[in-house]
């Protein structure tokens, strides 16, 4: 592999911290919620950290029920 | 106007809190990211995947191949979760029947649907805009050779073209009071689009071709005939499904 990783710093980095920010929000929001029983949260814990990007969006659209 | 503006600042509170906005930010912020990364790196890794026995002859990518991931990606992953977040943008104030007290308390239907149709373009607005200038400034550092030429009407038209599926979405979440048939009606709407391409006279007269045409604008630089017409299309489609919207919720039932 002869990929120049130097190069792509300047973007993969941002993209991390999104990943991160997103991870982080849902994952906050999922421990504060109790409106979930535990079973579901460790469900829900699994899909967020496992699921890259899209966990957590799907999460925090369908998982919160705080409607 | 108080209405309206205090009804805009619901609107965006309610966002804000729910997570819509920062759901559509992280998701039009990461689509402006990856596309100069995978228009600069595909062709490195396809070169390091591939066995030594195999040669393929790959064009060094310019800013053209950023623009191109751009437009496939804003279009594929930004544009459908866009959709996919405002589905419900009316759906929910029918199930909670949360418009009845508004307008029994004497807030126009007008300035309701306004209010509503107002946020919502604001923050494709907004999220598009955002994903545009990342990509932007990425492709600049990366291919600094590229021109910014043609980029304005290229992006402006795919921008029109956002607008006119958040008019569709609002006709269609006013007319169905669930949260899954506007999302059908929006894909149906492009289905018809693709159908109607198939027809010659149809095609050139489509606004379709302000999604799919953007790369070949930023190469020839110039509009032609049929595309003009597409954009007559658009502007008018998005003026006349936005006034059908209001005129449909000012005689619908709320709850």
């Amino acid at each position: 592999m002869s990929i120049n990783f130097m190069e792509y710093l300047p973007i993969i980095i941002p993209l991390l911290i999104l990943q991160l920010i997103l991870l982080v929000t849902a994952i906050i929001h999922l421990v504060k919620n109790d409106r979930l029983k535990q079973n579901d949260k460790i469900i829900w814990a699994l899909v967020i950290i496992f699921i890259n990007i899209i966990g957590p969006i799907i999460y925090l659209i369908f998982g919160r029920k705080e409607d | 106007m108080r209405g309206f503006n205090a009804f805009v600042s619901k609107e965006l509170k309610e966002n804000m809190r729910n997570y819509k906005f920062f759901i559509l930010g992280i998701v039009f912020a990461i689509v402006g990211l990856l596309s100069p990364l995978s228009a600069k790196f595909l062709p490195e890794l396809m070169e390091n995947l591939l066995d030594e026995t195999i040669t393929i002859i790959l064009a060094e990518p310019t800013y053209i191949d950023s623009w191109l991931q751009f437009f496939s990606n804003i279009s594929q992953i930004a544009l459908v979760a866009f959709v996919l977040v405002f589905s419900s943008v009316m759906s929910k104030e029918y199930e909670q029947g949360t418009l009845v007290h508004m307008v029994t308390k004497g807030l126009p239907r007008l300035t309701i649907y306004a209010a509503k149709l107002s946020v919502l373009a604001l923050s494709w607005t907004v999220f598009y805009w955002l994903s545009f200038a990342i990509t932007l400034g990425y492709t600049a550092f990366y291919f600094p050779d590229g021109t910014t030429e043609g980029l304005l009407i290229s992006a402006g038209s795919f921008y029109l073209f956002g607008l006119l599926l958040i008019s569709v979405l609002m006709v269609a979440g006013v007319v169905f009071k669930n949260t899954y048939t506007p999302l059908l009606v929006v894909g149906g709407f492009i289905g018809l689009l693709f159908i109607g391409n198939i027809v010659p006279a149809v095609e050139r007269w489509s606004p379709l071709q302000l999604s799919t045409r953007n790369i070949e604008l930023l190469t020839t630089l110039e509009a032609d005939r049929a595309f003009t017409q597409g954009l007559i299309v658009t502007l008018v489609s998005i003026l006349v499904l936005s006034i059908l919207g209001g005129v449909i919720f000012k005689r619908k039932a709320l709850q």
